[in-house]
């Protein structure tokens, strides 16, 4: 789960087109409980987006422990410049989180 | 999916699916079309989504469709739905995360020939005025307590700050407040979003765009709205940014263990909603009643800033430089409302996810200038076609909760628009065609290319034909301007 909730930033800020940031950042920790993976999912992004509209910063490095319903860990955060694309808001729509021998898939919708 | 044969035709512009469709269906869905836009809209997902819609509890009459409908986030983009009082639901995905997204129109005595030498700098003047685009800040900094006032407020606060004149407040919906609503529950992560952003545009499909009053087909409406043939008039289109962003957000989220407490089963997550008389959903409705008033005082904000730009530009060159408020509507929305349903009156909350309330002449709420028109309807179309001011009818009452289309309705995703057409080749052309752009993202503007969208035409025809709405006026784009 932790692989996925990483792999889904890198994702979400790739579309967005945000710069990465040069210069070193600050250390936050986090942890979050939802309901079951696919909250865990959708409140982890919200966070991020909420952090870059509001602080500037973007993670330049996560250290992720996560369950179904659960996420523990810390980042190191930096500043960035706007993004050059805008996500509003993470949806539930036609969420999905799935399991494969490889390990997990999500599928996400956002609003932009 | 449903296709063209399970649908009764129930006249020349309404279509209906019954219940029998399928066995979770508690109401029918009932589509205002033609026989062209209902196949165009079966090749997307929005009327299965309406068909999703008609499972949520206490849902009465019938979900309504309009012609302007597309896939949206669980409910369609175009969709009408109303739950009985006291224990039908509230769904915050079936009025939308941009809460109270919607549409100001400002008119004048401008005449198009005067100002034309002046709309490059005017659509210049416009851009730098007024803060559009990605995380752009606005420029009325809120405190947490001015943020609450906005909340509770709506567009009075922007009247008792110098953003606006007496007359704006009478022209808009709800006079720019909805009762109830209660700061208290905000989140500290709403408030955060909220107070830098009062008075900004936003991006995507959000606009400002300056119009020529282009054809009158009602003339003593558009007497009474100020609408003059040839004259300049100003669209506004946008809602609560961030501050209903987040709002929405935090509801869908709650409410997913809240529908599993009430026990309601959904086909779709985005639809999850909990009964109006809970502690949820009461809660619900008195933060987006705060988000509501936030866009109401938002649209407010930027036609003072309008109102400045066309000062700095025309002031010289036009013997009268004042815009008046036609009027304000909103097209994402839930509300309180008093409908005959079955041959009853009753009090629903009506959703309006893409719709526009299009209450008929009489109702009291309207200002006394349109008492005997009925409620004004404001319906943009793409940036490159017409844009359309309307009447709510009688009919509206009668077949659709007092609501009809809001806009011209999107038919291509944003990235095959922007695989169509490239934003400084859109540009070029729409200039060429007399439409000054400003824009801070050329992939954004072909992201909201006409092509993207259906024939405005088109759907104001199966509106007024239909007896939903009435026409006033045709308006045609001469700038624009996108976030």
């Amino acid at each position: 789960m932790a692989e996925l909730l990483t792999a889904a930033a890198r994702g979400m800020l790739a579309l967005m087109v945000v710069e990465t940031p040069r210069s070193t950042g600050t250390i936050r920790p986090i942890d979050m409980r939802a309901e079951d993976r696919e909250s865990l999912l959708v409140a982890w992004l919200e966070d991020l987006l909420f952090q870059l509209e509001t602080r500037h910063v973007v993670p330049v490095e996560l250290a992720l422990e996560a369950g179904d319903d659960w996420l523990r860990g810390s980042l190191v955060e930096a500043p960035c410049p706007a993004p050059q694309k805008a996500i509003k808001s993470v949806t539930f729509h036609n969420l999905e989180v799935n399991e494969f021998a490889e390990g997990l898939e999500a599928q996400l919708v956002f609003d932009v | 999916m449903p296709n063209k044969q399970d649908f009764k035709r129930l006249s020349p512009f309404q279509w209906e699916l019954g219940r029998e469709y399928r066995s979770d269906m508690r109401v029918p869905v009932r589509v205002f079309a033609d026989e062209r836009i209902l196949e165009a809209a079966l090749g997307d997902k929005s009327l299965e989504q309406a068909v999703n819609a008609a499972t949520l509890p206490g849902l009465v009459g019938h979900v309504v469709v309009m012609p302007d409908v597309h896939q949206g986030y669980g409910f369609p983009i175009g969709g009408v739905a109303a739950s009985a009082l006291p224990d039908g639901v509230i769904s915050p995905g079936a009025i939308g995360y941009d809460i109270n997204c919607g549409v100001r129109l400002l008119g004048s005595r401008i005449p198009l020939e005067a100002a034309a030498p002046y709309l490059g700098d005017l659509t210049s003047a416009l851009y730098a005025n007024c803060p559009s685009g990605v995380g752009e800040k606005g420029s009325v900094p809120l405190s947490q307590g001015d943020l609450e006032a906005v909340s509770r407020k709506g567009a009075g606060w922007a009247l008792g700050h110098g953003y606006a004149e007496p007359q704006d407040i009478e022209r808009t919906e709800e006079r720019g407040c909805i009762a109830g609503a209660n700061p208290a529950r905000l989140s500290q992560r709403a408030v955060a979003r909220g107070r830098p952003q009062l008075g900004t545009l936003g991006s995507g499909n959000h606009f400002i765009e300056v119009d020529v009053v282009d054809q009158i087909f009602d003339r003593e409406a558009a007497a009474a709205m100020g609408l003059i043939s040839d004259h300049l008039a100003v669209l506004i289109h946008s809602g609560s940014r961030g501050f209903g962003h987040q709002i929405c957000s935090e509801y869908v989220k709650d409410f997913q263990s809240a529908a599993r407490r009430y026990k309601i089963d959904l086909p779709d997550r985005e639809l999850v909603c909990a009964p109006l008389n809970s502690p949820e959903g009461e809660a619900y409705l008195a933060a987006m009643a705060c988000a509501a008033n936030f866009a109401f005082c938002n649209r407010q904000v930027l036609a003072h800033h309008v109102r400045r730009s066309f000062d700095q530009v025309l002031a010289h060159h036009v013997s009268d430089v004042h815009l008046h408020q036609v009027y304000d509507i909103t097209h994402n929305m839930g509300k309180i409302e008093t409908h005959q349903v079955a041959g009853r009156r009753m009090e629903v909350c009506v959703h309006r996810k893409g719709a526009t309330r299009a209450f008929g002449p009489g109702f009291a709420g309207l200002p006394l200038a349109y008492l005997p028109l009925g409620q004004p309807v404001l319906v943009p179309g793409s940036m490159g076609t017409a844009s359309w001011v309307l009447l709510g009818t009688e009919g509206s009452m009668a077949q659709s909760f007092g609501s009809t289309c809001h806009g011209a309705g999107r038919m291509m995703s944003r990235t095959r628009a922007k695989k169509s057409v490239r934003g400084q080749d859109l540009k070029l052309e729409l200039e060429k065609r007399g439409i000054a752009i400003r824009a801070g993202s050329m992939a954004g503007l072909a992201e909201e290319a006409p092509l993207a969208y259906k024939d405005v035409d088109a759907v104001v025809e199966v509106v007024t034909r239909a007896g939903i709405a009435a026409k006033v006026a045709r308006l045609r784009p001469v700038g624009v301007i996108k976030g």
